[in-house]
């Protein structure tokens, strides 16, 4: 079961989930369609400035595969300090 | 070298901070600190900082880690604060050790930079009236930037 986390503006939007991936969801490019057609907002917020995207907790800089055994982040421009 | 990464819902102490860290830096001629308080501008009621487990502790470092490459530092420490918070209270405590202090005040600067924009945690301010994300403006971007030139 893949381990799916929402951080930011995507914690407005989606609860933090452990679900089986679609057979058709091979990778974050997938994934992240597939949420922007499930949950109105989401590709609002995808396309924002500093939107980044965690795999296994490493941030990845382009389309990436994925598994039921991964875990993804989706997460919202980051401001500490 | 040390560095000392703390990521908590705890409140900061900077005196207990400070003491333990001077203890831990070794021979350095020179500290430099930075506190974050919560401003309690017009009608503020809160902060609420919120992290990825296990990540943003590893991001944080790394941040620590880049610093400690580019500045002959002996010790850093970083200690954020996540959770809520209300105005006057400390959100982040920020030190660097070294011989001189020069390299001790450019890291802890380059530190809170990377903070501001590159360390995984999520600010969410709360007003009177509304609560909203609190993302880095473009002056923090270009401050970040300036130590990549």
């Amino acid at each position: 079961m893949a381990h799916l986390l929402f951080f930011g503006r995507f914690s407005d939007l989606l609860e933090n989930k452990t679900v089986k991936l679609p057979e058709n969801v091979t990778n974050t490019k997938a994934l992240t369609d597939y949420l922007a057609n499930l949950h109105e907002g989401f590709a609002e917020i995808i396309n924002r400035p500093g939107t980044r995207i965690a795999v296994n907790k490493a941030i990845i800089r382009s389309n990436t595969d994925i598994t039921d055994d991964d875990e993804i982040a989706f997460m919202s421009a980051l401001s500490g300090g | 070298m040390s560095i000392n990464i703390t990521i908590s819902n705890q409140p900061i102490d900077i005196y207990k901070e400070m003491t333990a860290f001077q203890s831990h830096s070794g021979d350095s001629g020179a500290i430099a600190t930075f506190t974050g308080i919560v401003r309690g501008e017009g009608d503020i009621q809160s902060l609420t900082l919120s992290h990825y487990p296990g990540f943003t502790e590893t991001e944080v470092e790394h941040i620590a880690g880049k610093a400690m490459k580019k500045w002959p530092l002996t010790a850093c420490r970083i200690n954020h604060r996540v959770g809520k918070m209300v105005p006057s209270e400390t959100i982040v405590f920020v030190a660097s050790a070294s011989k001189h202090r020069r390299a001790a005040f450019e890291a802890v600067d380059f530190i809170m930079d990377y903070l501001k924009s590159d360390a995984p945690l999520w600010k969410q301010e709360t007003r009177a009236d509304k609560t909203q994300w609190i993302e880095p403006r473009q002056d923090d971007i270009i401050d970040r930037q300036k130590w990549e030139a």
